[in-house]
């Protein structure tokens, strides 16, 4: 695998865990008994993804990471439906498309 | 004696000058954080995924990670005043305009490629995060 492909698949990693770190901030806020684990599980993904974010810009453009990051919205998304029950109506998922279509591009520009 | 005349209705759609100065405050800074990230990336080692211990050394000795990580506290005072004064679904689709600052200053000042493809992608998604946001922010029932 090459280094920008590395870079590119530690982007989507860090997206997702962005969105992990989003649902349990969400569930902090929704269970204040134990908001203080979900805040903590939070705050161990932030810094998880920190340092594999900078680990991706050593192999990619950040104007190609920075705006790959945006996967984060899709990842939020689609982990907020099946974990909290959160809906996406057509509008939302459109956005989503266009989201995905542009990080498609993104990557193939890398 | 004859009453006050009332004072005029606040124009709701006029932005209040903190809100600008703070969205524009949150797009700059967001700028700032990514190209000198990026630049203080750079830096690093190319075996950095391999050796942590050294990473970590070099990151703890390059003091553009701190202006980073002060940048980061930064933007996360200035959004907090945002969102004191502006719904999030209005904030965040403004905010999303530096996805095309960052591409802009990383060329000029990092020397990375502007391609049409790279425009173009960055448009779909700042046409993408405009959308997610004009849909309605609370889909989960009442508690």
């Amino acid at each position: 695998m090459t280094r920008t492909a590395v870079g590119l698949v530690l982007i989507v990693i860090c997206a997702v865990i962005e969105g992990l770190a989003q649902i349990a901030w969400k569930t902090a806020s929704m269970r204040p008994d134990q908001s203080r684990r979900w805040i903590a599980l939070g705050a161990v993904a932030y810094g998880s993804e920190i340092a594999l974010y900078t680990l991706a810009l050593t192999r990619v453009d950040v104007s190609i990471a920075f705006a790959m990051g945006s996967l984060s919205f899709v990842a939020v998304a689609i982990l907020s439906r099946l974990l909290l029950g959160e809906r996406i109506n057509w509008l939302r998922g459109a956005g989503l498309f266009l989201i995905l279509s542009g990080v498609a591009l993104m990557g193939e520009q890398a | 004696m004859a009453a006050d005349p009332p004072s005029p209705a606040p124009d709701r759609h006029k932005l209040p000058t903190r809100l600008a100065l703070g969205l524009t405050a949150a797009i700059v800074l967001d700028t700032l954080v990514q190209t000198i990230w990026k630049r203080a990336a750079l830096t690093l080692p190319p075996d950095s995924a391999g050796d942590p211990a050294a990473a970590v050394r070099s990151v703890l000795g390059q003091p553009l990670f701190l202006v980073v990580g002060a940048l980061i506290v930064l933007q996360m005072v200035n959004w907090l005043k945002v969102l004191d004064d502006a719904d999030v679904s209005y904030a965040l689709p403004i905010t999303a305009l530096s996805y095309v600052s960052v591409a802009a200053v990383s060329a000029l000042w990092l020397h990375e490629a502007l391609t049409p493809g790279r425009i173009f992608g960055t448009l779909l998604i700042l046409a993408g995060v405009f959308l997610v946001s004009r849909t309605d922010p609370n889909t989960l029932p009442a508690r």
